[in-house]
């Protein structure tokens, strides 16, 4: 893994992750309960649209690669399928322990706000599953504790 | 004008068995245009960033939106929304703020014993 911080990108990767959920049909985006396997499907699709919306915006390809591949995992695991752009990095898991943190610590229409405690320990268990690295781990505890 | 506190807008549902590989990336808070356009231009209590707020113009969103390998993507998703949901940048702004702000906290802290 590429240990380099490049923190600008990370913080411009981080403010228009999400943007291609704009193109995602509302009633997958807002509901209640659990996706089906399709919903999913098409949910997924936000990286790799949020991607598309901000090459055509002109923006840089480092904090391209980031927004498309902020849901992939160092060993593939992740989404979108992983091109020959991929090259997963610090950066990269920066931001997505970023997004998986806030994601668990805000309400949504799916589930209410985590506890920090609740949404450390759930991240933890990527970091005993070998995809998030115990350094990365570490720094975001010193970040909200 | 007060900021505004989604979750009591907009009610919440319980947590229910988030485990390790569970989804927890954002989908959206309920929010709909309606409300979209009553927000537009108030102040929702985040702090403003021009690229977020070039970018999520809805004018803006909607050419970017209309480009053929944008296109092309939705297609291969099966996505035929023929408008982009301008509401749903407004409901990101605060997703994408935390990230930002947290990502850069665990940037600073990244290798420090």
């Amino acid at each position: 893994m590429k240990h380099e911080i490049n923190l600008k990108d990370i913080q411009d990767a981080a403010i228009l992750h999400d943007i291609g959920k704009v193109l995602i049909p509302e009633k997958i985006l807002n509901k209640k309960g659990a996706l089906t396997p399709e919903e999913k499907k098409i949910m997924d699709a936000h990286s790799e649209l949020s991607y598309e919306l901000l090459k055509a915006a002109g923006i840089n390809e480092n904090v391209l690669r980031l927004v498309k591949y902020h849901h992939q995992k160092p060993d593939g695991s992740g989404y979108p399928k992983a091109g020959s752009d991929f090259e997963f990095d610090v950066n990269a898991q920066i931001l997505e322990v970023a997004d998986m943190y806030s994601a668990l610590t805000e309400d949504r229409v799916y589930h209410k706000a985590c506890t920090k405690e609740e949404a450390l320990a759930i991240i933890y268990k990527e970091v005993e599953s070998g995809v998030i690295s115990q350094e990365v781990f570490d720094a975001l505890k010193k970040s909200v504790i | 004008m007060a900021p505004l506190n989604f979750s009591t807008l907009f009610g919440i549902t319980p947590l229910k068995n988030i485990t390790s590989g569970t989804q927890v990336g954002f989908r959206g808070n309920g929010i709909n245009t309606f409300q979209f356009e009553g927000l537009q231009g108030a102040s929702d209590g985040f702090s403003t960033n021009p690229l977020y707020n070039r970018l999520t113009n809805p004018a803006t969103l909607q050419r970017l939106a209309e480009t053929p390998d944008v296109q092309a993507t939705m297609a291969e998703y099966g996505i035929t929304k023929p408008k982009v949901n301008t509401a749903a940048a407004v409901a990101l702004r605060k997703h994408s703020y935390n990230t930002r702000i947290l990502a850069a906290k665990i940037a600073s802290n990244y290798g420090i014993k």
